[in-house]
């Protein structure tokens, strides 16, 4: 159905559609979530147990909170593997509602449980100061579930979106020691530089990159919803 | 036997089909590519620290300077740049291997949930198929792919080694891909197919196949370490790039290795088998 029927079929009284708020909840994996709280928390408690290695450390949470939320991210809306792909394309709700629900309730989620990590962390005497410590995982965390979720969408399949997640933390973590010596300029783009290794205005810069990134592509996941024949996979071969 | 192989046909078939292994291969090539390039990188200096006590690095050309009786037994009648290119071969297929490893779990889970979530389960299971023809096909036509394009990475690998590293040992790397990468490639795939086969949906296995990563990835470490020796049984100088000291025993070393590791790695894809056909008949009995 072309995405301007929408319109017409929303203007009936079918228009009073409610929110799946469970359903959302239920594919956002609640318990990864929960698996990514326990690691994060199980590490800042290790680190407080040793404060010789807290300085270190205690941002495990820029590692842990971007691998989770990406893998959570790849597995919101993947076309092949939404089993009524169909009938929610035919639905008087429009289909980027799904995807606005599923987004909110993950964001929720991982942001929660970052602020609440970072707050444990500024209240700690070797501690960073709450915002500079928020600046360290929220961006890649944004850029990851925009990046998992395009690579969801546009290869049509969760795993293309998980493997991006997996290879991006691990690449990233490889880029931050190794491949920063030969290319300078991909301070721009990887999630891991520290503040301590940029001038205060590079790294800030870095952040908003991510930032954009991942904005600019989670608008291309809601841009590309609205043509239902492509995501119906009319024209392309299919698995 | 026939139905076996057309199962494992038409997995492979389905396999191209679906792009998973377009995809494998050109992750496989962009990784043998990029740490070609991370070893390069960091093996600019060619200085190595020789085993012994009270050692200090050593350049290579500096080296091949001394006469035999100022170097160690090992080294003598060895091409020293050759020999340490060939290390950079092997720590960039090491480095690719744990990469191909988390790939091949990814694009292989899917393999035995697609037939549930299409309904098509219902139709194999009113035919005379039995269950060790539909798993064994199902593993083989995983395998027959991972086969391909392992053969075809093995060979875009050895000229992009070529080009980015220089002259190296063939022998070697010809070696390192038929007695340590291929048997881990096929392991991985193997446990991918079997330990995700309970699932219903792809997107359950891609859950499952989390759960799995870690498994496979501490058996592909396993392996790493007992197998990729393999390059002592050319010379014992290869036995310096997995840290021992190259002398006579260092064969024995690497054999005993691979004696221990093997029962452990067939062990696992047997306990993986032995999972997924119990689970399928016990989804019959109900």
């Amino acid at each position: 159905m072309p995405s301007s029927e929408h319109g017409e079929m929303s203007a009936s009284p079918a228009r009073r559609w409610s929110f799946a708020w469970k359903m959302s909840l239920r594919t956002t994996v609640l318990l990864m979530a929960f698996v990514g709280a326990a690691l994060i928390f199980a590490l800042i408690l290790i680190d407080l147990g040793d404060l010789t290695i807290a300085e270190a450390s205690l941002n495990g949470i820029e590692i842990i909170l971007p691998l989770l939320a990406g893998m959570s991210a790849a597995l919101l809306f993947a076309p092949d593997d939404e089993p009524i792909l169909e009938l929610m394309l035919s639905s008087p709700r429009p289909v980027q509602w799904v995807l606005y629900e599923r987004l909110f309730v993950l964001a929720a989620l991982q942001l929660g449980i970052g602020v609440i990590g970072s707050v444990i962390v500024a209240s700690q005497p070797s501690g960073e100061p709450f915002l500079q410590h928020v600046m360290r995982w929220f961006a890649p965390t944004v850029a990851m579930i925009g990046i998992c979720l395009w690579s969801s969408v546009w290869g049509r399949r969760t795993s293309y979106g998980v493997l991006m997640a997996v290879v991006l933390c691990a690449g990233m973590a490889i880029a931050n020691d190794v491949l920063l010596i030969r290319f300078p300029d991909l301070w721009t783009i990887i999630f891991y530089v520290q503040p301590r290794d940029l001038p205060a205005e590079r790294y800030l810069m870095n952040r908003l990159i991510l930032i954009l990134i991942g904005a600019a592509l989670t608008g291309l996941v809601f841009y590309r919803l609205r043509d239902s024949e492509k995501m119906l996979g009319t024209g392309e071969k299919r698995g | 036997m026939t139905k076996m192989l057309t199962i494992a046909r038409y997995e492979l078939l389905m396999a191209f089909r679906r792009r998973s292994l377009v995809i494998l291969l050109v992750l496989f090539l962009a990784s043998i590519f990029v740490f070609a390039d991370i070893s390069r990188l960091t093996n600019q200096t060619s200085v190595i620290v020789l085993p012994g006590e009270g050692s200090t690095p050593a350049r290579i050309e500096d080296l091949n300077m001394l006469p035999d009786e100022a170097i160690p037994v090992w080294m003598r009648g060895v091409d020293l740049n050759l020999w340490y290119r060939s290390g950079g071969v092997f720590t960039t297929l090491i480095a690719a291997l744990i990469l191909m490893g988390i790939a091949i779990v990814m694009f292989t889970n899917e393999s035995i949930p697609l037939d549930r979530q299409y309904r098509v389960r219902e139709l194999l299971d009113a035919m005379p198929l039995s269950r060790t023809a539909y798993l064994a096909g199902k593993v083989l036509g995983v395998w027959g792919g991972l086969l391909a394009i392992s053969a075809l990475t093995a060979l875009f690998s050895a000229v992009i080694l070529r080009a980015m590293l220089g002259p190296y040992d063939l022998r070697y790397l010809a070696l390192l891909w038929l007695a340590f990468e291929l048997p881990l490639i096929l392991l991985a795939g193997g446990l991918a197919v079997l330990l995700t086969s309970w699932t219903r949906t792809r997107r359950g296995a891609v859950l499952m196949s989390l759960l799995v990563l870690p498994i496979v990835i501490l058996l592909v470490a396993l392996g790493i370490m007992s197998l990729s020796g393999i390059g002592v049984l050319i010379h014992p100088a290869y036995a310096f790039h997995i840290l021992l000291s190259p002398d006579e025993s260092s064969v024995e070393v690497v054999i005993g290795r691979i004696r221990h590791a093997l029962p452990m790695l067939l062990g696992s894809l047997i306990a993986s088998w032995c999972l997924a056909y119990g689970w399928q008949r016990l989804r019959e009995g109900r």
